[in-house]
């Protein structure tokens, strides 16, 4: 029999954020370094 | 992998003394909420994306930043910066949250149907969630947001009660006030609510 319906998406599929979402996170979270100087914080993006 | 045995306070603590891979750990566990709670809030797939993102560079610079102090609250912290961008989001748009989504991309009410069905059923189901979401809206600000993070969402009313910052009491009783008047909402609206 034909199916209609396309293919549900599942809660998983619909709840799980874009690869390129993570990936930002990761990589902006590897380029972030704070430093402290004389109790100043200075925040770094590295490249 | 034996991350997985780790509570969140320790992963917390393994990422901030200099362990990156701990973060990847920790999105991956969470993402689901963090997420589900973004979109019920906005119903648009790609601004939840970029709230979601958001979060975690706010979460990153806390943490990197060492002024994280919520030891063992991990979840509900994340969900409570997500919740502050959401309504920034709205600020910045100046426009209130609407209960279905727009472009149909994504509605959460679609998740509580099951299998195969046909084009009666389908129009049927489809009727009763327009019905109900109507409903849902007309719920006091208070109640309303208890009854969907609880049943759209999943969160336990322990999390409820930190995102709102309210007790668990009072979010139970929320809850059950939720209930209560939607009961009252779709009598007085003559609704049915059964296939």
């Amino acid at each position: 029999m034909t199916n209609f319906y396309p293919k549900k998406q599942t809660l998983k599929d619909n709840l799980t954020p874009r690869k390129e979402t993570v990936h930002f996170i990761l990589s902006f979270s590897r380029a972030y370094q704070v430093n402290r100087i004389d109790g100043v914080q200075y925040e770094l993006l590295l490249n | 992998m034996y991350m997985q045995n780790l509570t969140d306070a320790q992963l917390v603590k393994r990422y901030i003394s200099g362990d990156e891979s701990a973060l990847e750990f920790i999105i991956k566990k969470h993402q689901h909420k963090i997420l589900a709670f973004i979109i019920s809030k906005v119903y648009d797939r790609d601004v939840a994306e970029d709230i979601f993102q958001d979060t975690f560079v706010k979460v990153i610079k806390t943490l990197k930043g060492g002024k994280y102090n919520e030891e063992g609250k991990f979840l509900p912290w994340v969900i409570r910066i997500s919740h502050n961008l959401v309504i920034d989001h709205f600020r910045r748009n100046q426009r209130m949250p609407k209960f279905e989504a727009k472009d149909r991309e994504f509605d959460i009410l679609e998740f509580l149907s099951d299998g195969t069905r046909n084009a009666e059923s389908s129009m049927i189901k489809e009727q009763i969630h327009s019905d109900l979401a109507k409903m849902i809206q007309l719920l006091p600000d208070d109640q309303r947001e208890v009854l969907v993070m609880r049943l759209y969402k999943d969160l336990s009313f322990k999390e409820i009660a930190e995102v709102t910052e309210v007790s668990i009491n009072t979010a139970l009783g929320r809850m059950r006030y939720a209930l209560i008047n939607l009961r009252k909402l779709v009598d007085q609206n003559q609704i049915v609510l059964t296939e």
